[in-house]
């Protein structure tokens, strides 16, 4: 359909004397895996429904139907509208007077290497030759290569004749060894699922993953044979891949207004945050600066708008280490008495869930210190990357991390591979800690596919742009925690 | 929706070529949900939706898609054939594959309950207004899920169950702690339902003490039977008693099956029936009553889906690819519940434990942290909850040398999860009571 025929569609069915929006989502995903040399039968998912919301009154109703029919959406707004009446007065706010979307766009982005332009044939082969690139050693027990695409187009409509278009296309690389000598089994991969990016094919050369299955095996081969990493209070590089998990966990989601609002506390939980602390609290050194961007070429959460119709825009979070603002969209803002600081960043996962405060493009720019001057700082430390395992607590303040890549810094230099890696702090201390930030060769555009939250619940795509970093006196330890 | 299902696998069935086998996999459901935050009403709604997962094979090779339906047969017909045709196209592209499992045999089983749901305005109230000294926060959700499974080979599953599930917490307003509850049945029970309420609004004095933060060490530990779930979690979707897992040595539970045992008390398997889950997988094939994991200590079962069976030589039990489990029941021991705080003596007791994670393999070693219900026991008595620690400890020392004690009830855990859908499947877990649980920070 096209945004008009939507357009006449929500004219036919909104009901009288209410407030409408629609919001259709069609969502093509493929996924091939190789694993042990085996094709798995390839999947594809072909998913396509809407979501109409009705504002009757001062209370909200919404319904979600795979039903696109004429005769679906009406039933499914009626639905919506009982809802809305049996909600009347008990909502969170007046949602008549809940901000709505002000203006029509289209959004899409450049794909170089379309999908539809290879073969399944073709993909196949690849994924067959990367597969087979991490053999070659009986201690390599298991090799998988894979490769999923997502697109997904949005249609958000609205009675009052708002009309918004987007399309999203991503890719999503994904290489695993797994290595056993018969006592202790390793695991490594292209990134811990941190590789998804935006755009076509061409995504698999930015991430040399032809290139890439051979140091696979070896890394995981090498930390297989590794000493335990010791257990100490130690300096630390954090690599990029690494950055992503430790800013997504312990800037990204303690920043959500609606954790800060209280919306999540049953289910993600909630924030230290303050809303008095925005706009004050001091957030690590002047060196640090993070923002939400939208617009980094290939990040995966780069848009144009959200799914509430606000306009994308790039915005400082952490502005030279102090916290200038939360993540949250304009219902959140406009609860919290900030309504210019409302960010496009209320999102849905797909038609079938409601839009929520959510991280977008989450990104810390770079710095000045070259990598050389990151390792070269440091005397008896050790580098982090690639992350294994995640834990924080619900208001996003202790966590404990562990990582698949780590090797000794020594007299800086990077000097034994060790396995077992795991560290853990409190956020502020942590990031108070920081005293260097990677510059533009460090910086990696990166996401993951797997950002979890919401009643009922989402996984959304979240992009994380992060250079390496330096933190100083890490509790950092081994197998024994 | 049973009979709009059938029409479409009969209608799929008929657009085959020769040659071709077709598998058709639903996933359905009508639920309505009200989420409430701070007594108030944040998002109310319903979701209709039908997801259908079409398996087509030929000479050896398979491929699948998932299409979202509308229910319409007249509308789901063009999509379906124009699905097939696409699939019957990339058939011809791939080669043989070598683990590819045959379909179930032919059969048929029909599972429909029934039972009473809430309205909306009951929904909203079990969670929104106003508590004393809180704010009230959570999920009520209610609705029919359906899971249905065919075959070109005359295979007809269905299954169809009513589900309500309040899942609520009461936050206090003056003070940090927070209690959560939950209730959850085929038939609405709103008596029931206030009772688990009731008891969380209790425990809030409790909570409201000062806070008694225990120092890193290791401590005689009550753990709930969701905080036992929740240990456990991280080392489920690791492939603990994946068959796959645990021959390529990657599941944490490896040990399990090379010598090492856990108490002789603890058995564990997986029996659909215990949390009213299907009796089929998603793969179509009938289900154990009972899959034995863990006897008496030993690990003796896994969970061997038809794809890993073919590819290892074994025998399926018709789970899921993912060999996962999907309605864990241990049994229970006998440590009365209401004799908890007293045989925890000096020590912790928690109703659960936070964002879990597999911190190493060796050991099945799990963190995750306090939240909810935490309480510092000393005497034999709580005196107040402990704020927010972190846990750090082996589970196969915690279900072996550290085991103490396991509770002589089950509570049955319906899965509170709901990304893409909701799912008809759970836990029944009693809690255990553990020597030297270790409080890292």
């Amino acid at each position: 359909m096209t945004p008009q025929e939507i357009q006449e569609l929500l004219g036919r069915v909104a009901p009288r004397g209410t407030w409408c929006s629609l919001r259709i989502v069609e969502t093509h995903n493929e996924s091939y895996t190789v694993r042990d040399d085996a094709l798995l039968p390839p999947r594809s998912t072909t998913d396509r429904g809407a979501m109409i919301t009705v504002v009757s009154g001062n209370g909200q109703g919404i319904a979600a139907t795979s039903d696109l029919s004429p005769g679906g959406l009406y039933q499914a707004a009626r639905v919506a509208l009982d809802w809305a009446h049996t909600a009347s007065d008990q909502g969170v706010v007046d949602f008549s007077k809940a901000p709505r979307p002000q203006r029509s766009g289209t959004w899409s982005h450049p794909v170089e290497k379309p999908w539809e332009e290879s073969t399944p044939k073709e993909i196949v082969d690849r994924l067959r030759s990367s597969c087979l690139s991490m053999a070659g050693d009986e201690r390599v027990v298991q090799r998988v290569a894979s490769l999923s695409r997502s697109c997904s187009e949005t249609t958000l409509v609205t009675t009052d004749e708002v009309v918004i278009r987007q399309k999203h296309d991503r890719i999503i690389p994904w290489l695993q060894v797994l290595a056993s000598d018969g006592s202790d089994v390793q695991t490594r991969t292209n990134g811990g699922r941190s590789d998804a990016q935006l755009g076509g094919l061409e995504v698999l050369d930015k991430v040399n993953f032809d290139g890439l299955g051979s140091q696979i095996r070896e890394d995981a081969l090498e930390t297989l044979l590794a000493p335990i990493c010791p257990s100490g209070i130690m300096d630390a590089v954090i690599g990029p891949a690494q950055m992503v998990l430790q800013v997504h966990e312990s800037i990204g989601h303690a920043l959500e207004l609606d954790r800060i609002l209280g919306d999540e506390r049953n289910y993600a939980g909630t924030s230290f945050v303050k809303t008095e602390d925005l706009g004050s609290l001091r957030w690590g050194p002047g060196i640090l600066d993070v923002v939400i961007d939208p617009g980094v070429e290939g990040e995966v959460c780069s848009t144009g708008f959200d799914d509430e119709g606000l306009e994308a825009e790039k915005v400082s979070l952490i502005d030279k280490g102090r916290l200038v603002r939360g993540i949250g969209g304009s219902l959140s803002a406009q609860r919290l008495n900030i309504e210019d600081e409302a960010i496009a960043v209320t999102r849905a996962c797909s038609w079938n869930r409601p839009p929520i405060d959510r991280m977008a493009n989450l990104n810390i720019e770079p710095g000045k210190t070259p990598m050389k001057d990151l390792i070269g700082g440091v005397e008896n430390g050790i580098w982090l990357d690639v992350n294994s395992s995640w834990s924080i607590d619900d208001r996003r303040w202790k966590f404990q991390f562990g990582v698949e890549d780590a090797r000794l810094i020594e007299n800086g230099e990077l000097t034994t591979r060790v396995k077992d890696a795991g560290y853990r702090s409190t956020t502020i201390p942590f990031w108070n800690s920081l005293d260097a930030v990677g510059d533009a060769d460090t910086w990696q555009v990166r996401g993951t596919p797997n950002c979890g939250k919401g009643e009922p619940n989402q996984m959304v795509f979240v992009g994380h742009a992060m250079p390496a970093c330096r933190f100083r006196d890490l509790e950092v330890f081994g197998r024994e925690g | 929706m049973q009979s709009w299902f059938y029409e479409i696998a009969n209608y799929s069935e008929s657009l085959l070529s020769p040659g071709e086998e077709i598998s058709l996999h639903l996933k359905g459901e009508r639920t309505g949900f009200s989420r409430i935050s701070a007594g108030k009403i944040r998002q109310a709604g319903s979701i209709e939706q039908r997801n259908l997962e079409l398996a087509l094979r030929s000479s050896g090779r398979e491929v699948r898609m998932s299409l979202m339906l509308s229910g319409d047969l007249s509308n789901d017909r063009s999509p379906l054939r124009a699905a097939l045709d696409k699939l019957s196209r990339t058939l011809e592209s791939l080669s043989e594959d070598p683990h590819l499992p045959p379909l179930p045999d032919s059969g048929s089983s029909e599972s429909r309950f029934e039972g009473e749901l809430p309205s909306k305005s009951e929904m909203i109230q079990t969670l929104a207004g106003e508590i004393p000294l809180a704010e009230s926060c959570g999920i009520a959700m209610t609705g029919i899920m359906y899971r249905g499974m065919a075959t070109s080979n005359a295979v007809r599953r269905w299954y169809e169950a009513p589900l309500t599930l309040i899942d609520g917490s009461m936050h206090l307003t003056q003070h940090s702690g927070a209690a959560k509850w939950t209730w959850s049945g085929r038939d609405w029970n709103p008596e029931e339902a206030q009772l688990r309420k009731d008891r969380a609004l209790s425990s809030l004095e409790l909570l409201s003490r000062p806070v008694d933060t225990p120092a890193a060490g290791e401590y005689r530990t009550w753990l709930e039977p969701a905080a036992l779930r929740d240990l456990l979690g991280p080392l489920l979707w690791n492939g603990a008693f994946s068959a796959r897992a645990l021959a390529k040595g990657s599941s944490p539970f490896s040990a399990l099956h090379n010598g090492r045992v856990l108490d002789s008390r603890v058995s564990i398997h997986e029996r659909p029936l215990s949390v009213g889950a299907p009796s089929f997988g998603d793969l179509g094939f009938s289900l154990p009553d009972t899959i034995p994991l863990i006897d008496s200590g030993v690990g003796t079962g896994r969970l061997i889906s038809p794809r890993t069976a073919m590819e290892l030589g074994l025998e399926t039990n018709g789970v899921n690819i993912d060999e996962q489990v999907s309605a864990m029941e241990m049994s229970t021991g006998d440590l009365s519940s209401d004799q908890t705080f007293e045989a925890v003596g000096d020590g912790l007791w928690l109703s659960h434990v936070h964002y879990c994670n597999m911190a190493a393999r060796e050991g099945a070693r799990v963190t995750g942290v306090t939240r909810w219900i935490a309480l510092r026991v000393r005497d034999g008595k709580p005196v107040g909850p402990v704020g927010t620690v972190r846990i750090d400890d082996s589970v196969l020392r915690l279900l072996g040398e550290g085991l103490l004690q396991i509770g002589d009830q089950s509570e049955i855990l319906a899965d509170t999860h709901s990304y893409v859908s909701r799912h008809p499947k759970g836990s029944s877990l009693p809690g255990i009571l553990v020597d030297g649980l270790r409080v890292v920070a």
